[in-house]
């Protein structure tokens, strides 16, 4: 760890563009530090200093590139990293409860009940041997009083609601014998199961033909809005955060670069990866394909400077000097010296 | 707009052009190999006082040395390493222990210690010199049945996938019939029918084992055969054979050295089953499985060594080629 | 109807499977170096015998037609002479077969019993004491030789510790009245508690045997196929819905783990029908691989032929009761 690391205090900025009135956000992730290996033998860090807040009803995107990070921190909010990663410092509150740290028990209490997730790729995502009513009908047991039958005819609802023909019939099905659209659909069946407060979505849509993305993103948006819970959308397509989002918030090489309102990130964008990205997809007039010079740093450490200070077009000597903070900004968070 | 370049080190091309390199110079390799275990078989089966046996081992030595020294792998090299130990006490341990056929009726069946390390069995053989002696023939009865049967089973495989059709699907069932037999029953059966000798033994073991190589080469090359970057070389007008070698080949390597040396093991345990059960290599021969069985008939008195320490080298030699294979398999 | 065409095809399989397997014991007999009429009537026989023999086998016609005639012979349910027994094969099978199926059954339940719940928790964490002691047994189960494996327990249970009895066959003690030819189920029949006892004790050591050397394979399988399952997409979406570990194990992991391992185990059983050849010379077990062995060491060919034969016929037909089972419980291919 470098020294300028250890001095780069994580400074956290008061909420001033937090949605709601002063109400507890539902997701509030604080200098969330996860890395792999242990302290004496730290082999890399993969999420350095991730602040994210997400209020009750709001539709948040986390935006970036593969790798960025952005399932790793759905991965440290439902406290599943994967084995051999620790949670080095920070803090995970789900409606004001702190789960860094939290027991077992309680973490899988919380999981599927008050947060829940989609992942992609939803027909390898569902358990190819237990019907697909039944695992629905499971985790509504789960977590809950239902009986058998009570938590199948729930289940049927569910399905039926997400929009599934003949639900009852294809309740009973199998996994292979669903598209992929449905089985998606029957992945968010079974997360919005137990009307869970937060809805974590990872790439709901990747792997489905690009007709029934657009159909799936707005069952997601739909469904979530019904039920006053809160979406975390991750996506790696910016242009997707802005037509479904209130909130986008960018993430790169393991950090986030820029975080607020999406109309605003996306139109005024002032973190130059925010940018970057943006002319990537396209979205800007200009036509020309555009590529971001360089790739992404693999972290074996905490960078004691801007992570994209390499590939940035407006790099400056003072990039290096240190971690940019996430300051506040107008209406956003920015962590950029030159914004 | 200035354009940084990247500070992460760039691993991916630099190990790209490394495998490019070794893909070049590896259908060398495998000719060489393959034509010298083809000479080296041909004189085997010529020769009847087995002394090519030697020759065998001395080649693999020479192969098995570099790769140990080559290999930079942690995961893989003790086990390459033991591997090499085994084949050179194989080689040269015989020149320095006793003669293994010496009779000594005056010190049979003496117990482990002194000069006699595993003791003597009940014609006061040394039990350590026939085990030592009985490395080189079961080592290398053991790498000749299974190169013969890669020999004859690779290619078989590879042309199944090429060809297709009839060919190949008629190849398939009559190798999954032959799977259907107990191996070392077949062997019984075919030994019943010919005769034991040592070449026929490693023609025997060799047969019995091409099905598998047959069926894991078919299964290994049929996905790769029309994969994109086949696909590519092809449409850049590069010749069948080079396709073969330069392509195809270098993806299976991995798995066909990993299955070679679980067969060796096999070939070991069946040559060991063979004389064991009195029908493998004549009786004075210095051979495990044959060890075993003499000290079978002395367990009842409780001379337990005449039979161990045997038995222990079989497990030793298998277990270290079964560890090999999942160390290539896995370990890369 | 899925499962009518299925089980069709398969029984196609069936007959090509055996037509290959037919096709390999007539080339061993028949077209390797060697007079295949000693092969049928012993070395022992004389001029005539011999020449009777050629005769009747058509051994001086053309290759395919002493095919066909060695089919009728199969299929007739003549597979020669036992010059040692002075018996028909088929009779002197009959009398062995049982020892050896009850043998094999009693070894593969042993093998299932400790390889499969071993390799399901030894992969459920990596590095832990459960994986670190799998990883001991399955290495040093595949590699030992069963025949050493089996002196080294009568050595240790036998010699020394006098808790098995001696190792010869399984004739100690009452034999009960044959029903199935199985002394355990035949001695359970008759309520007689002495022999169960007896026949038990002798099935002991060969069966553990057996069932170390087969189930380590298996336990190597199941661990294998446990850490795909636990690693896999499904599981970690229900993990992330909360549903409970113990669930997660039971009842979204073990279904996709049991049905490949199922199919290994029926592999492995139809395997140790014609495996048990060293086993039961070590223990002088009374089967169809004791019969085998004695038989060409007394020169006597003609039940070596039908032991191998059998013994892969019993493989493939154990092997398609096992498809056909899985093709019915596999929800993937029922629908």
């Amino acid at each position: 760890m470098s020294a300028a690391a250890r001095t780069a205090p994580p400074v956290l900025p008061t909420e001033p563009e937090a949605a709601g009135s002063g109400s507890v956000p539902v997701l509030d992730v604080v200098d969330l530090t996860v890395g792999f290996g242990s302290a004496a033998k730290r082999r890399s860090i993969p999420l350095q200093g991730i602040h994210l807040q997400v209020a009750a009803g709001e539709r948040m995107a986390l935006v970036g590139e593969s790798g960025s990070g952005k399932s790793l921190t759905a991965a440290a909010v439902l406290g599943l990293l994967p084995d051999g990663a620790e949670v080095i410092r920070g803090s995970v509150r789900l409606d004001g409860e702190e789960l860094v740290g939290a027991s077992e028990r309680r973490l899988r209490d919380l999981r599927g009940r008050r947060m829940a997730i989609m992942f992609q790729n939803p027909r390898a995502s569902l358990n190819p041997v237990l019907t697909v009513g039944g695992q629905i009908a499971e985790v509504i047991r789960v977590h809950g009083e239902a009986s058998r039958k009570e938590s199948w005819s729930q289940a049927v609802d569910l399905l039926a609601e997400m929009g599934i023909p003949n639900a009852a019939r294809r309740s009973k099905d199998y996994v292979h014998q669903y598209s992929g659209g449905m089985a998606q659909r029957a992945a968010l069946a079974m997360a919005l199961s137990c009307r869970p407060d937060l809805l974590i979505a990872d790439e709901p849509t990747t792997g489905l033909d690009a007709t029934l993305q657009q159909q799936v993103l707005e069952l997601v948006v739909e469904r979530v809005d019904s039920r006053d819970a809160s979406l975390l959308l991750i996506t790696h397509d910016i242009a997707v955060a802005r037509s479904h989002c209130e909130r986008t918030t960018v993430m790169y090489a393991g950090r986030v670069m820029e975080s607020g309102p999406t109309a605003s990130v996306t139109g005024d964008p002032r973190n130059p990866y925010t940018d970057a990205l943006l002319k990537a997809f396209g979205t800007v007039e200009a036509r020309r394909m555009y590529a971001i010079g360089g790739v992404v740093p693999t972290l074996t450490g905490e960078l004691g400077e801007c992570a994209f200070a390499d590939r940035c077009p407006r790099a400056a000597p003072e990039c290096r000097d240190g971690v940019p903070e996430l300051r506040s900004l107008d209406d956003r968070r920015v962590a950029c010296v030159k914004a | 707009m200035r354009i940084v370049s990247p500070r992460a080190p760039g691993a991916a091309p630099a190990g790209g052009g490394r495998v490019v390199a070794a893909a070049r110079e590896r259908p060398v390799r495998v000719l060489v190999a393959v034509a010298t275990a083809a000479v080296l078989l041909t004189a085997l089966v010529w020769d009847p006082e087995w002394r090519s046996l030697r020759v065998v081992l001395t080649v693999l030595a020479i192969l098995v040395a570099p790769t140990v020294w080559d290999s930079q792998n942690r995961v893989i090299r003790p086990a390459v390493a033991v591997m090499a130990a085994l084949i050179l006490l194989a080689l040269i341990g015989p020149l320095f222990t006793r003669d293994p056929l010496m009779l000594n009726v005056g010190e049979s069946l003496a117990t482990p210690g002194g000069d006699l390390w595993f003791g003597t069995d009940q014609h006061g053989r040394d039990i350590f010199a026939r085990v030592i002696h009985g490395a080189r023939l079961d080592l290398g009865v053991g790498f000749s049945a299974a190169a013969l049967a890669v020999i004859v089973g690779m290619p078989l495989g590879a042309l199944a996938v090429f060809r297709g059709g009839l060919f190949d699907s008629v190849l398939l069932r009559i190798s999954e019939s032959f799977q259907a037999f107990p191996t070392l029953l077949l062997a019984l059966g075919i030994v019943a029918a010919v005769g034991p000798s040592i070449p026929i033994l490693i023609f025997i073991i060799a047969i019995v084992n091409v099905p598998v190589y047959l069926r894991l080469t078919r299964s290994a090359v049929a996905p790769i055969v029309n994969a994109d970057f086949v696909l590519a070389a092809r449409c850049a007008g590069q010749r069948e054979l080079t396709i073969l070698f330069r392509h195809i080949l270098p993806n299976v390597k991995q798995v066909v050295l990993a299955q070679f040396s679980v067969n060796v093991a096999w070939a070991i345990q069946i040559l060991a089953a063979l004389s064991f059960v009195g029908l493998g290599v004549p009786v004075p021969t210095p051979e495990w499985g044959a060890m075993v069985r003499e000290g079978y008939e002395q367990l009842v008195y409780g001379r337990w060594w005449v039979s161990v320490f045997p038995g222990v080298a079989i497990l030793a030699a298998v277990l270290t080629l079964n560890q090999l294979s999942d160390r290539v398999r896995h370990g890369t | 109807m899925a499962l009518a065409i299925y089980i069709g095809r398969r029984l196609v399989f069936l007959v090509v499977a055996l037509f290959g397997v037919s096709l390999i014991t007539f080339v061993v007999t028949r077209v390797l170096p060697g007079n295949p009429a000693y092969l049928i009537v012993g070395v022992q026989a004389d001029e005539s015998t011999v020449e009777a023999v050629i005769e009747r086998l058509g051994l001086d016609e053309p290759i395919y037609s002493q095919y066909g005639h060695y089919m009728r012979q199969v299929f007739s349910g003549d597979l020669g002479d036992s010059w040692r027994t002075k018996n028909p094969v088929t009779t002197d099978i009959a009398d062995r077969w049982p020892a050896t199926i009850e043998l094999a059954s009693v070894a593969a339940v042993l093998a299932v019993a400790w390889s499969v719940p071993f390799g399901v928790v030894s992969a459920l964490r990596r590095r832990s004491l459960s994986d670190r002691l799998a990883n001991v047994a399955s290495g040093l189960g595949v590699s030992i030789p069963e025949f050493w494996l089996g002196i080294i327990l009568i050595l240790v249970f036998f010699f020394h510790l006098d808790l098995a009895p001696a190792p010869i066959g399984r004739s100690l003690g009452t034999v009960p009245p044959e029903v199935t030819g199985l002394y355990t189920l035949d001695s359970i029949i008759a309520g007689d508690g002495g022999a169960l006892r007896s026949a038990l004790a002798q099935l002991a050591l060969p069966a553990i045997t057996l069932a170390i050397t087969t189930g380590a394979p298996l336990l190597r399988v199941t661990r294998g196929f446990m850490r795909e399952t636990m690693a896999s997409h499904h599981i970690r979406s229900a993990r992330a819905l909360g549903v409970p570990e113990r669930s997660i194990v039971v009842r979204h992991a073990l279904p996709n783990v049991l049905l490949p391992v199922s199919t290994m185990a029926a592999m492995m059983y139809g395997y140790l029908l014609g495996g048990t050849v060293l086993v039961e010379f070590v223990f002088a077990w009374p089967g169809i691989g004791k019969y085998a062995i004695d038989s060409i060491n007394a020169s006597d060919y003609a039940p070596v032929l039908a032991a191998v034969l059998l013994s892969a016929c019993s493989y493939i037909i154990v092997y398609l009761i096992m498809d056909i089972l899985h093709f019915i419980i596999d929800p993937r291919t029922r629908t």
